[in-house]
């Protein structure tokens, strides 16, 4: 028996209406779609690198905006802001890392096709491939600070703030993923880790 | 090796693009500050090259997609709980018509039935109440979810 036929229609529909409003009165369209299109490239970048997977980047960009949106926080100011969705677009590379309990591949930048006689297009994409697979060798929590350090340049605050960690761990957390990364990229073999 | 404490004025210059003669001359002998500056500019390079190549969706498909998944997860949650009171209303109802429905009385006039309908005066008074309650307890759920 369905019991919802037993509830008056228009009773529903104000009910679904009535919340529908609550959740959008968070954040207007303009202001959504003009926070998006100022930080959607970062974002992607961001778990392009710490999941290592573009295509995974583009379905968890889509989850991470949708949340962001859903949880309708009021934010202090536009960094605020920001950080909230980098944290909500970590929780959702780490809950993914976890679904999937496998080695990360890298894959191939789409320049790696470009034609021979770019030979700057051709080092530029060897370069980025290094890049990530040098990073791919890292714990996912030095990839997060890492970038969250260098290519945000999110202050040690922020940093904890977004991956959940102890700001008094930042500073040496990101020295060794610093070091760690640096030796591999010259294409050295990082020395064991003891911590 | 240990950290470095020119890092932090090394890093605003390499992001600034702003490199002097003196941090040159330092970063050079500065294993630490080496370290930072091959990361960082590789780090940063990748992340304009990443950024500059990515295909996004536009941001009103977007936005349209996450409203229209509000509304979708919105009805979902007024549905269950109008469900959810209406099965409470409907056993309520049911064990409320068991008790009153008395064969041995089938016979009696609507004085007796009446008569006999007092004795049950309290959860008669409790069901009209929830009956009249139940829209009002369901709009403050959805909406304060």
């Amino acid at each position: 028996m369905d019991l919802s036929a037993l509830m008056p229609e228009s009773t529903l529909s104000v009910e679904i209406e009535s919340q529908t409003r609550a959740v959008t009165a968070r954040m207007d369209e303009e202001s959504f779609r003009a926070f998006y299109e100022r930080t959607a490239g970062q974002v992607w970048a961001y778990l392009t690198r710490i999941t290592g997977d573009a295509q995974l980047a583009d379905d968890l960009l889509q989850e991470a905006y949708y949340r962001f949106y859903r949880a309708g926080t009021p934010y202090e100011s536009e960094s605020h802001r920001r950080n909230s969705l980098f944290r909500i677009a970590t929780n959702l590379a780490r809950d993914s890392g976890r679904r999937r309990r496998r080695g990360i591949d890298v894959p191939l930048p789409d320049e790696m096709d470009a034609l021979p006689g770019n030979r700057d297009a051709v080092d530029r994409a060897a370069e980025r491939t290094d890049l990530g697979r040098a990073l791919a060798r890292l714990r996912p929590l030095q990839r997060e600070i890492l970038w969250l350090a260098y290519a945000q340049g999110s202050s040690h605050d922020e940093i904890a703030g977004i991956l959940g960690v102890s700001r008094k761990s930042i500073k040496s957390l990101l020295f060794r993923a610093r070091r760690k990364l640096a030796e591999l990229l010259r294409g050295k073999e990082p020395r064991r880790e003891t911590v | 090796m240990k950290p470095c404490n020119r890092e932090g004025e090394i890093l605003k210059s390499l992001r600034s693009g702003r490199f002097d003669p003196e941090q040159r001359a330092h970063a050079a002998g500065c294993a630490a500050c080496t370290d930072l500056i091959d990361v960082a500019a590789a780090v940063l390079d990748d992340r304009r090259a990443l950024m500059r190549d990515a295909q996004l969706p536009g941001s009103g498909l977007v936005w349209w997609r996450a409203t229209m998944r509000a509304r979708q997860e919105a009805a979902r949650t007024a549905m269950r709980t109008a469900r959810f009171v209406q099965a409470v209303l409907v056993m309520v109802a049911v064990a409320a018509g068991l008790v009153l429905i008395d064969p041995k009385n089938a016979a009696m006039d609507v004085t007796a039935i009446l008569t006999s309908m007092s004795r049950f005066a309290v959860p008669i008074f409790a069901f009209v109440a929830l009956l009249i309650l139940a829209p009002v307890a369901v709009y403050f759920v959805v909406t304060e979810e």
